[in-house]
C-alpha cells in the first residue's frame, strides 16, 4: 500500500562524491540561499523554505502559520492582487506552497528565463504583503472548508489529530498543524500580521535553486532582491514544552458508525535525525527491513503466514526539529480484538529483532537506497525539497550533502541496536477506528 | 489529478516530478520503432541519467471485466507484481530492489496501464522480468486471496470517504447502462466471485498485442531498445481482427441526485458531454476550461467560489479524456448549508462562459500557458515516456509534438468563444451529491 510508505529522502551515492551538485552562500541580512545548478533544460525550481511552522505558535493562536501561508498570496503594493500568481500561470509555470511543523515554504516552478521575475515578486513578499480585514475573514472561510475537507469529514485523520494530541500534551506537536477549529475562528487580522513581521526575514529564511542557473547568476539576482531587506540577524528562539514520560497504556478508540474495515494504528515517540544521525539512519533501516512493505518481516509474518491482516507495516518521520515519530499501522481482515492485534505486533516486532538481520537482506537493503537515490536526481523538484527540509530542520548543508557517508559505514550491529532501543520504546499511543 | 493541492498542510509533503529535457523542449521529436515481431512503439533516448522508463497500456481495462465479476482487471494489475516465473511473491520484490527496478500496474475505467522503469546497467535482467510478469505471472492461489483481502479492506475503508462515494455515485447514475457505471475496483460481491479462471481469461485475452501501446524514454541505443520491447511483448496475444471497442454513450442525464450521508461536508460533481481528445475543436475547448475551471489559482470558479467567498478549499473543472467517452467533469467540497449557493455560483458561471465567451486578455493568457507550461510535461525520463504513450493512445500523429504550437496559435477567439458557446450548457448539467442535504 503506497499510501504508507515514507521514503527517507536523503539517500547515497556510490558513484558520485555528494549527493547533489550544489553550493551556498549567506547574504549579510543572514539568508543562506543553496544553488544546485542542473542545466537539462530551460526550467528552474525556486523554494523558499521560513524557518517557522505551526509548532512556533503561541499556544492558544494554533493554526496561524497555515493560516499566513494562505494570505502569502494576497499580493503587496508593487505586486498587487494576483499578479504573483498570473505571472506564474500566463508563463506555464506552476506554484504551490505548504506548511509543516517545522517549516512554511513556498515554491515555483517556471521557464529559467522568467526566474529574475520570480525572485523579485518572492522577494518583495517577504517583507511587503498587504492585507485587509475582509480578506482574512474570507480566506478563514476557506481554512475551515479546507479543514473540514482534510479532517473533519475524514474519521481517520481525526484518528490522527486525537493520537498526536495524546502523544504531545505539551508540546505544540500535539495540535495539528491546520489548527483547531475554535482557535481558527478566532484569529485576527492582528495576529497574523505580528506572526508575519516576527517569522519572515531574511535570516530566518532558506532559499533554494535547482535548474537551468549559474551560481554567480544566482548570487547577483539573490542579492539584487533580497540583499536590501533588513534583518535582524539572531535566529528565532523556541522553547518547546517537553512532554511526561508515558506510564500508562492510551488507547484512542473513534467509534464510527459507517466505518467497515478496523484500522489500528500506533505511534511512538522517537530521537530525531537531527539529534543522531547516525541513530536516526539505523533507525530507518532497521524499520525499512522489518516493518517497510511488502518484503518487510511483519508483512511477511502476519500478511503472507498467518493472514491476519490485510497489510500492515511501519516507518521512522525522523527528520523534524523536535521529537520524531514512528508510525505503525495494521489492517485486520476477520474482527480480531484490539488487544490481539498488539499481541500479535508486539510478538512479530520482537520475533523480528530475535531473528536479526541477514548480510543479504542488509546489502539488498543499502542498494535499494543507493538506486533510490539515482532515481532522485531524475528530477530538478527533489533536490530543492530535499536541501529545503533538511537546512529548515537544522541539519547542514555539508551533512546533507555527504548523506552516503552515513549510510556506508552503516553496520548491521548499528541497525539492531537501534532497534533494540525502539522494541523498548513505551512512549506511544493506540488508536482504533472501528 | 492534481487539482486541490494547494497549501498542504500535512507534516510530509510529496513532491510532484516536473521539468526538464535536454534538448529543444517544444519539439519532442519522438522514433517510431517498428520491431521484428511487427510492434511499433515510440522511443526518445535521452543519457543524462542512467535509467529507462517504459509506460504502455491495453486499450479497454475495466470494460472487459465480466458482468458479476466487476473488478477482475484491477484484481489482475494488482497481481502481477506478486511472482512469476520461478520467483514467488518475496523473491520477486527482492529481485526488484536488487536491480533497482520499479514496476506498477493499474486498470481504470477504458485501459489497463503499466509502468517501468530500471536502472540502466541492469536492463537485461529488467526486461526479462518485466517480460516474465507479463507473461508467466505465478497467480498463485495463496497470493490471489492476499489481494482479495486487501481489495475487500480498501473497498470498505472507501465507504467513508466522501469524496469516492461521490465518484461512484456519479458514475452509476451519469453512465447509467454503460460499462462506466461500474465501479473500476467491483464491489465486496463481485470481488469475492472473482477466480483464477477469471484472472488467466483476462490475462490471455485482453493484454495482448492488438491493444498495445509503449513509449519508452531514457538510457538506450534504438538498436537494443527494439529487440527488448519485441521480447518483451512479442510473447503476449497476437493480433486479434475486430477488437471490440468502448461503445459511445450519447443520452447523459440532468439535474440533481442527491445521496445523503452524515458527513460533515458535502461533495459534489457534475458533468455534462464533453470533447473527443481528437476532435478538431479540442484545445480550443482545453483554453475555455482553463479559464472557467482549470488553471490552477487563477480559473474564474477559484476566484468567485473560493476566493471571493470563501466557499470551498478546492474548485476543478477538466475535460476527462476518455477516448469514446468525452466528458467535461468539475467538482468542489462544501459545508452542507452551501451546497446549492455554491452550485448556483457553478451554474452562474457555465452560463456566462457559454453566453459571452472568455475575454482577449484571458485567451491569451490561456495561449502562452500551455505554450510555457509544455515543458513541465518534459520532466524526467518516466514523464517523457508516459507522454508518448498517451498520445498514441488517442491517435494522434507523431507531428503532434512539434504541431503543438501551431495549433494553439492558430487559434482565434471567435472560434474558441464559438466552442464555448456551443461546449457548454448548464441546463445539460448533471450534480451528484454525496451529503447531509435535501
Amino acid at each position: 500500500m503506497y499510501y504508507f510508505t515514507i521514503l527517507l529522502f536523503l539517500v547515497f551515492s556510490n558513484l558520485e562524491a555528494k549527493l547533489f551538485n550544489a553550493k551556498s552562500f549567506t547574504l549579510s541580512n543572514g539568508l543562506e540561499v543553496v544553488v544546485v545548478e542542473n542545466k537539462r533544460a530551460p526550467v528552474i525550481s525556486s523554494m523558499i523554505w521560513y524557518d517557522v511552522g505551526s509548532a512556533d505558535e503561541e499556544y492558544g493562536k494554533s493554526g496561524l502559520a497555515h493560516f499566513l501561508e494562505h494570505l502569502m498570496f494576497k499580493g503587496t503594493k508593487k505586486f498587487p492582487g494576483s499578479t504573483f500568481s498570473n505571472f506564474i500561470s500566463k508563463n506555464g509555470g506552476s506554484e504551490n506552497a505548504f506548511t509543516s511543523y517545522d517549516y512554511t515554504a513556498y515554491f515555483q516552478t517556471i521557464s529559467s528565463d522568467k526566474i529574475e521575475e520570480v525572485i523579485e515578486m518572492e522577494a518583495d513578499r517577504m517583507k511587503n504583503l498587504i492585507l485587509t480585514n475582509e480578506q482574512v475573514e474570507t480566506e478563514k472561510k476557506v481554512i475551515l472548508e479546507e479543514r473540514n475537507q482534510r479532517i473533519d469529514s475524514r474519521p481517520s485523520s481525526i484518528l490522527d489529530q486525537d493520537m498526536r494530541k495524546s502523544l504531545f500534551p505539551n508540546h505544540t506537536y500535539g495540535i495539528p498543524i491546520i489548527g483547531w477549529n475554535h482557535e481558527i475562528r478566532n484569529l485576527t487580522y492582528d495576529d497574523v500580521i505580528g506572526f508575519y513581521n516576527k517569522y519572515y526575514k531574511p535570516s530566518n529564511a532558506k532559499l533554494i535553486l535547482s535548474g537551468n542557473i549559474d551560481y554567480d547568476r544566482a548570487k547577483t539576482i539573490a542579492k539584487k532582491y533580497f540583499g536590501n531587506i533588513s534583518s535582524t540577524k539572531n535566529k528565532t528562539e523556541r522553547n518547546y514544552l517537553k512532554d511526561p514520560e508515558i506510564l500508562s497504556n492510551i488507547n484512542v478508540t473513534l467509534d464510527h458508525q459507517d466505518v467497515k474495515q478496523t484500522v489500528w494504528k500506533r505511534i511512538y515517540k522517537s530521537k530525531s535525525i537531527v539529534e543522531s544521525i547516525t541513530k536516526g539512519i539505523a533507525l530507518d533501516f532497521g524499520l525499512e527491513i522489518i516493518a517497510g512493505g511488502k518484503t518487510s518481516f511483519l508483512y511477511k509474518k502476519l500478511v503472507e503466514e498467518k493472514k491476519l491482516f490485510s497489510s500492515v507495516g511501519g516507518y521512522y518521520q525522523g527528520f523534524t526539529k523536535g521529537p520524531a515519530t514512528v508510525y505503525f499501522y495494521a489492517i485486520p481482515i476477520e474482527d480480531l480484538s484490539e488487544s490481539q492485534i498488539k499481541i500479535e505486533i508486539d510478538t512479530a516486532l520482537e520475533d523480528a529483532i530475535k531473528i536479526g538481520i541477514s548480510d543479504e537482506e542488509f546489502d539488498r537493503k543499502k542498494k535499494k537506497y543507493y538506486y533510490n537515490s539515482i532515481y532522485q536526481r531524475d528530477s530538478i523538484g527533489q533536490p530543492a525539497q530535499i536541501l529545503g527540509e533538511a537546512l529548515s530542520i537544522g541539519l547542514s548543508l555539508d551533512q546533507t550533502l555527504n548523506w552516503d557517508r552515513y549510510i556506508e559505514s552503516l553496520t548491521i550491529d548499528d541497525v539492531m541496536n537501534e532497534l533494540k532501543v525502539f522494541i523498548k520504546n513505551k512512549d506511544f499511543v493506540t488508536g482504533i477506528l472501528k | 489529478m492534481k487539482i486541490g493541492l494547494k497549501f498542504k498542510y500535512l507534516f510530509f509533503f510529496l513532491f510532484f516530478f516536473l521539468f526538464f529535457f535536454k534538448s529543444n523542449l517544444h519539439s519532442l521529436e519522438p522514433n517510431e520503432i517498428k520491431t521484428d515481431k511487427g510492434l511499433k512503439f515510440w522511443f526518445v533516448e535521452d543519457n543524462s541519467i542512467p535509467i529507462i522508463s517504459v509506460n504502455f497500456s491495453f486499450s479497454g481495462g475495466a470494460f472487459f471485466d465480466k458482468e458479476g465479476k466487476e473488478g477482475t482487471s484491477s484484481f489482475l494489475a494488482s497481481l502481477l507484481d506478486e511472482g512469476a516465473g520461478s520467483l514467488n511473491s518475496i523473491q520477486f520484490q527482492n529481485r526488484m530492489d536488487e536491480i533497482g527496478m520499479k514496476l506498477s500496474f493499474s486498470s481504470s475505467r477504458d485501459s489497463f496501464q503499466g509502468s517501468f522503469q530500471i536502472i540502466s546497467e541492469n536492463k537485461e535482467q529488467g526486461f526479462k522480468l518485466l517480460k516474465s510478469a507479463l507473461t508467466n505471472p505465478l497467480l498463485d492461489d495463496k497470493d490471489i486471496e492476499k489481494i482479495r483481502n486487501q481489495i475487500l479492506s480498501g473497498l470498505k475503508l472507501k465507504e467513508i470517504d466522501v469524496n469516492n462515494l461521490a465518484s461512484r455515485k456519479f458514475h452509476q447514475v451519469f453512465f447509467s447502462s454503460h460499462s462506466f457505471s461500474r465501479n473500476v475496483e467491483g464491489t465486496l460481491l463481485s470481488v469475492n466471485k472473482i477466480s483464477k479462471n477469471d484472472l488467466i481469461n483476462y490475462l490471455k485475452n485482453y493484454l495482448s498485442v492488438s491493444n498495445l501501446v509503449v513509449g519508452v524514454s531514457g538510457n538506450v541505443k534504438s538498436k537494443e531498445i527494439k529487440n527488448f520491447i519485441d521480447d518483451t511483448f512479442g510473447h503476449l496475444a497476437p493480433n486479434i481482427q475486430n477488437f471490440p471497442e468502448i461503445p459511445t454513450k450519447d443520452n447523459f442525464p440532468s439535474g440533481i441526485q442527491i445521496e445523503k450521508k452524515s458527513f460533515s461536508q458535502a461533495a459534489v460533481l457534475f458533468a455534462h458531454k464533453g470533447l473527443k481528445r481528437n476532435d478538431k475543436n479540442f484545445f480550443a475547448a482545453r483554453i475555455v476550461n482553463y479559464v472557467l475551471g482549470g488553471g490552477g489559482f487563477q480559473s474564474r470558479m477559484y476566484k468567485n467560489v473560493r476566493e471571493k467567498r470563501g466557499l470551498v478549499y478546492s474548485i476543478y473543472s477538466y475535460l476527462v479524456p476518455y477516448k469514446n467517452n468525452d466528458i467535461l467533469l468539475g467538482g468542489f467540497q462544501t459545508k452542507n448549508e452551501t451546497v446549492y449557493e455554491a452550485i448556483s455560483l457553478v451554474k452562474d458561471e457555465w452560463q456566462k462562459i457559454s453566453n459571452v465567451g472568455i475575454t482577449q486578455k484571458e485567451f491569451d493568457e490561456a495561449k502562452t500557458y500551455y505554450k510555457g507550461s509544455f515543458s513541465r510535461n518534459l520532466t524526467s525520463t518516466s514523464s517523457i515516456s508516459s507522454l508518448l504513450k498517451v498520445v498514441q493512445e488517442y491517435g494522434l500523429p507523431k507531428r503532434y509534438f512539434k504541431n503543438r504550437n501551431k495549433i494553439i496559435d492558430s487559434l482565434t477567439l471567435k472560434e474558441v468563444n464559438m466552442v464555448a458557446k456551443n461546449l457548454f450548457n448548464k441546463e445539460d448539467l448533471f450534480f451528484t451529491i454525496v451529503g447531509n442535504v435535501n
